[in-house]
């Protein structure tokens, strides 16, 4: 059996960014877990006492392991595919971004408060 | 305008060249066999003092004329171009588009244009436009082909340079409105918060200073907004020489240390230890607002592709001028990408993985030249990469800054 998911991984490389996402959802009283990049955010996935994230917010520009490749990752990895991921991009045609790796949705930055936790509420329930 | 009959000087070349007198006593089918031969060597001492290439084809599409310049261009005989012999010299990945737009204008009797690569006798291909017309007998028949063509491959390579300047500059732009965005998307969440906490529980909020720590992070959005910004009027600033430098007495030791003492915290963050060496001081006249710019730009580099090893700084009097070394222990950077990193939108590593303009490089030798300094990277892929800044103590100020970007 599935053990029941919590709250969101924050995977952004930018720091101020990161900051912000983690301090507004943390006011949302969510639990909030967050990653620099593609390849802290799989370690923190695997590790052996992980609590399963309901939902992953993911942008795509990022060092070390960015996010196309961390999705790829992550769908190949039986245990991790099933988690949904929303895109978070700077880049124009996010919806279409979003398609291609196969995520739940998309969001472009500069994002609104409002339709962050509007676009996350769904999975967190 | 009377007609008159052309002068001697005029007239005797014509003669010379169309053969000797006419004899008088030919007959009527001699003097048109004579006339003929004399249309045929004009028309062959005309097309092979033209400045093109000429070919001409028959009704069956093979050729059976090229001029002398077709045939000195290509290196090869009359009878080596000869039918379908000229289609060895077109360069292989252009042959079928070529063989293909030929053919299909002849069956349609239609004139035609095509670009391809030809073989120059040096055996260099350029680049030639070739135009084709049908052409016909005079009762209207069709007769085949004539063609000419010019080398167009310096045109070729003005087009490729503004083809590549043209993605260079829409590459910067889609980096810099992803930079921009990065700020802003900070700034957005954070007022977005406290409007929203604020809302919420207005007491509690003003009561526990999360105001002043919230207006505090996104005043600190706005700058690093602000910082972009300038760093995009310099390019146009630059670019147009319009950099006047503020020559001041500068201490450079302090100077540095100022820089090195607020990138501590990055660095820590980037996992990057900072070190500085220096004299006690070091005084010249520089632009101290610019020279630190450049201070900032290099250092900053150095932590964001230091790959968490130390980084030292290294400052030394040098002809009475002063060299400021950042050595980094990171990934490096290839000895063709050197030269590179110094133009305008350049970069040696993706802008998916790295952010940043790609401007700093191109901005730090600007300022250097502008102080009749220098900028240079001594580096190997995988052992990191050394910038030295030279500066000169106290030089005229160059008139111009070069730009050596698109």
């Amino acid at each position: 059996m599935m053990a029941p998911c919590g709250g969101v991984l924050v995977v952004e490389d930018d720091v101020d960014i990161l900051r912000a996402i983690v301090q507004v959802l943390e006011d949302e009283g969510l639990p909030v877990r967050a990653a620099e990049n593609g390849q802290v955010a799989l370690a923190k996935l695997r590790a052996a006492d992980a609590a399963r994230p309901c939902v992953i917010l993911l942008d795509l520009m990022m060092p070390v392991m960015d996010g196309w490749t961390f999705r790829a990752s992550q769908l190949r990895d039986p245990s991790l595919a099933h988690i949904p991921v929303v895109l978070l991009t700077a880049d124009g045609g996010a919806m279409e971004q979003a398609e291609i790796a196969r995520a739940s949705g998309a969001l472009r930055k500069p994002v609104d408060l409002g339709l962050l936790l509007e676009t996350l509420r769904p999975f967190l329930r | 305008v009377s007609r008159r009959p052309l002068s001697l000087p005029l007239a005797l070349p014509l003669a010379l060249r169309a053969g000797t007198a006419p004899p008088s006593d030919e007959t009527d089918a001699e003097a048109l066999a004579r006339r003929l031969r004399e249309t045929e060597a004009r028309f062959r001492t005309m097309a092979d003092c033209a400045p093109v290439l000429l070919w001409m084809a028959e009704t069956d599409a093979l050729c059976t004329f090229f001029n002398q310049t077709w045939l000195d261009f290509t290196g090869r005989t009359l009878e080596q171009e000869w039918g379908v012999g000229w289609a060895e010299g077109v360069h292989f990945e252009d042959f079928q588009g070529c063989v293909d737009t030929y053919m299909a204008a002849f069956a349609e009797r239609r004139t035609f244009e095509m670009e391809y690569r030809l073989r120059r006798a040096d055996g260099q291909y350029r680049w030639v436009l070739d135009r084709g017309t049908p052409r016909y007998a005079p009762d209207g028949r069709f007769a085949g082909y004539i063609g000419s063509c010019v080398d167009i491959t310096d045109r070729k390579d003005l087009e490729l340079d503004l083809v590549r300047a043209v993605r260079v500059r829409d590459e910067f732009l889609s980096i810099a409105s992803h930079e921009l965005r990065t700020p802003l998307t900070a700034l957005r969440l954070q007022l977005d918060s406290v409007a929203r906490s604020i809302e919420r529980r207005p007491q509690e909020h003003l009561a526990s200073g999360r105001l002043a720590a919230s207006t505090g992070e996104a005043l600190a959005q706005v700058q690093r907004l602000t910082k972009l910004i300038e760093s995009l009027l310099d390019i146009s600033r630059f670019a147009e020489g319009r950099v006047t430098l503020v020559r001041e007495e500068v201490e450079l030791v302090a100077l540095v240390r100022g820089v090195v003492d607020a990138m501590q915290e990055p660095a820590r963050l980037a996992g990057c230890s900072l070190t500085l060496t220096a004299p006690p001081t070091l005084r010249g006249r520089w632009d101290r607002v610019r020279v630190e710019q450049v201070i900032s730009n290099l250092v900053g580099n150095a932590v964001k592709f230091g790959t968490r090893k130390p980084i030292t700084i290294e400052i030394a009097a040098s002809d009475g001028g002063a060299r400021v070394s950042v050595r980094d222990r990171g990934m490096g950077i290839d000895a063709r990408d050197q030269q590179r990193i110094f133009g305008r939108f350049e970069r040696s590593v993706s802008a998916r993985h790295f952010g940043g303009l790609g401007l700093g490089l191109w901005v730090a030798k600007q300022i250097a030249d502008a102080h009749a300094g220098t900028i240079s990277v001594d580096s190997e892929p995988g052992a990191g990469a050394t910038f030295t800044l030279a500066l000169p103590g106290d030089a005229p100020d160059a008139t111009r800054a070069e730009g050596n970007g698109p």
